[in-house]
């Protein structure tokens, strides 16, 4: 039997010293290989902070964060960035791509910076994951100057490319027009499936996140709901 | 440093526009005052010891002082009463044996040139009027090696055959005489001879012009009564600041009083090396200044990308990685800085020789910038912009991922 990709146990995350905000009040969680889970929750419940630690971001207040069977905390700062950078991809709500560098830069960036430089097979596979998003004419175009669905789907190829367990994304169509967000949530779904590449997206929207294999609620730092979602497509 | 850091760190450097053109420009600005500050500084330096030494030999070795010139004590309180006291009136100090002082000097590894001469105080005869000269005996060959009076005459040459001189210009203007005209000079003794002029010099220093008169050794020796003595002997050495070093090796070997040209002008030396120590004064606030800078906009470049260090750090750069980006931007701004400040310093020394000069529309003092004076300029504006990334660098390095990402 393979470890789950993330495992939390009872993960506490606490904020203040003289007033102690509790944000997230003992989270168990296991995210398996291929899944494509949606997390759900109101404003306040969470979210971002749980997604935080487990994109190894943040460190939780007490509780145990285990990735690929290997407990992260005791690991530095050097140690966790490399397990970052090698086990999980990341797509935020905006794009936070580095504007002034090509789509195609963007793409090769964490792999570049996994390996110090940037390699002829960094390129192609750059290339590859362009193609997937449907953006390879647009490979030498500054970021600045794609629409902001194209500029997520670059984030999408970027969270890609150094061929993660588990891409991370928060409210990834937060800001896109709802077609554009139903093509965005499209193409991490047929990736999923292509490449066996697990998802996680915190979203808002409870119709997007039913279309998830697995929906997760969170509410007032508890997970008060895990199943499968409503309108999964097999 | 791995190649992705600098790729970033450029890329970042060319993203900034405005930001980074105005570093740039700080950076430019103060390696520009620098080098041409500094090469005023040492072209007026190096001019004005030229000045100095042109016309004085690097190593002088004197009579040893008598008894004479010993202080006195007093009989009663053996405390010191004066400091010295002066040889008896018209009699010169001389040099009987200076054959194998000559010899000695020559033999040192550091001296080029050596000569012997025969200087004393006497006059000029004008009309009924007697003008104070000094006549300067001296061997045209060797003298010429130590002292280049050559390079400085109007007219005329070094030659003193048959009773020839060569005096000061304005003490030929003062006498109303050319070359070919003879002037008689008169010492203490009143022992006078006529001397025909060979040469006018002028050697850029008006005390010698107007009293300097040159004739030959053996003229000088038979005028000053000193038989085949000389007063001194002067030598030059490779490395003109190495001169009180001989002198001190000198003294011992030869047993007279061996003085360099550092021991004649010291107050000129402690005004040089003041002015020195203003100039890396100067330099060091306006490395500040320059520093400040560079720290100011790359403190505010860290504020405006922390999204994308964020990210960056989210993407598996270490800490590491992130500071180094932000100290390569630092050294470049200061590399790059100085050799556009250097070009613009040198534009400035050049513009200052074409535009500054005296009333004959000649140059005062020639500014050369140095290589040296480059590279020391590189070297401290690249260090500058290093030191001045480290607080930048180190804040971008600290930025908590999450908080960066979720806050900008």
């Amino acid at each position: 039997m393979t470890n789950p990709i993330i495992e939390l146990d009872e993960i506490r995350r606490n904020y203040g010293e003289v007033v102690v905000t509790h944000v997230l009040k003992g989270i168990n969680l296991r995210i398996e290989h291929g899944e494509f889970t949606s997390l759900v929750g109101p404003s306040g419940s969470g979210k971002s902070t749980m997604l935080n630690i487990m994109g190894l971001l943040d460190r939780p207040t007490s509780g145990r964060v285990i990735i690929n069977g290997c407990a992260t905390g005791d690991l530095d700062d050097h140690a966790i960035t490399r397990l970052r950078g090698r086990t999980l991809g990341f797509v935020f709500q905006f794009h936070h791509l580095l504007t002034g560098f090509s789509a195609l830069e963007n793409v090769m960036m964490p792999a570049a910076v996994d390996r110090g430089t940037f390699t002829s097979s960094m390129r192609e596979r750059a290339e590859r994951l362009l193609s997937d998003v449907e953006l390879l004419e647009h490979e030498e175009k500054n970021v600045r100057h794609l629409s902001g669905g194209q500029q997520q789907r670059v984030a999408i190829a970027r969270a890609l490319t150094n061929e993660p367990d588990l891409v991370l994304a928060d409210e990834p169509t937060g800001n896109l027009d709802t077609k554009t967000a139903d093509r965005v949530m499209d193409l991490m779904r047929r990736i999923n499936k292509e490449t066996g590449t697990a998802f996680l997206i915190v979203t808002h929207e409870e119709a997007r996140a039913e279309r998830c294999e697995r929906f997760i609620r969170l509410v007032d730092g508890q997970i008060v709901e895990d199943r499968a979602g409503a309108d999964a497509d097999s | 440093m791995k190649p992705i850091e600098f790729f970033l760190a450029f890329r970042f450097l060319k993203e900034g526009h405005s930001q980074t053109l105005l570093i740039f420009s700080g950076a430019t600005a103060g390696v520009a005052v620098i080098v041409f500050l500094t090469s005023l500084i040492v072209g007026l330096q190096e001019s004005l010891v030229e000045q100095i030494t042109g016309l004085q030999p690097d190593v002088i070795v004197e009579p040893e002082d008598d008894g004479d010139t010993q202080p006195l004590y007093s009989a009663q309180s053996g405390e010191q009463v004066f400091r010295r006291t002066e040889p008896r009136p018209g009699r010169i100090d001389e040099i009987d044996q200076w054959r194998p002082v000559v010899e000695t000097v020559g033999e040192d590894p550091e001296v080029v040139a050596v000569t012997p001469v025969a200087f004393g105080p006497g006059s000029v005869v004008r009309g009924q009027m007697l003008q104070p000269i000094e006549v300067r005996g001296v061997d045209p060959v060797t003298y010429t090696e130590i002292v280049d009076i050559e390079d400085r005459l109007l007219r005329g040459e070094m030659r003193f055959d048959d009773l020839g001189t060569v005096i000061g210009y304005e003490l030929a203007e003062e006498l109303d005489v050319d070359l070919g005209d003879r002037i008689r000079f008169v010492v203490a003794d009143a022992d006078s001879r006529t001397f025909t002029i060979r040469g006018i010099f002028d050697a850029g220093a008006s005390a010698a012009n107007q009293t300097w008169a040159y004739v030959s050794l053996r003229e000088g020796q038979s005028m000053l009564d000193l038989g085949d003595g000389v007063t001194a002997v002067q030598a030059t050495v490779i490395d003109l600041f190495d001169a009180d070093d001989v002198a001190e090796r000198l003294q011992v070997m030869t047993e007279h009083d061996v003085s360099s040209w550092q021991d004649v002008n010291q107050d000129l030396l402690r005004a040089l090396r003041t002015q020195s120590a203003s100039t890396i004064l100067i330099a060091v606030f306006v490395s500040i200044s320059v520093a400040l800078g560079i720290a100011s906009v790359l403190v505010v470049t860290v504020v405006q990308r922390r999204g994308q260090i964020g990210v960056l750090r989210a993407m598996g750069a270490p800490m590491g990685t992130i500071q180094r980006i932000f100290l390569i931007q630092g050294a470049t701004v200061g590399l790059v800085g100085s050799i556009f400040g250097s070009l613009l310093g040198t534009g400035l020394a050049l513009g200052f020789n074409d535009f500054v000069r005296d009333e004959q529309g000649e140059v005062i003092f020639p500014i050369e910038p140095s290589p040296t004076i480059f590279v020391l300029a590189c070297l401290l504006a690249t260090l500058t912009g290093l030191l001045a990334a480290v607080a930048p660098a180190r804040r971008a390095a600290k930025l908590d991922p999450a908080d960066a990402i979720t806050h900008s």
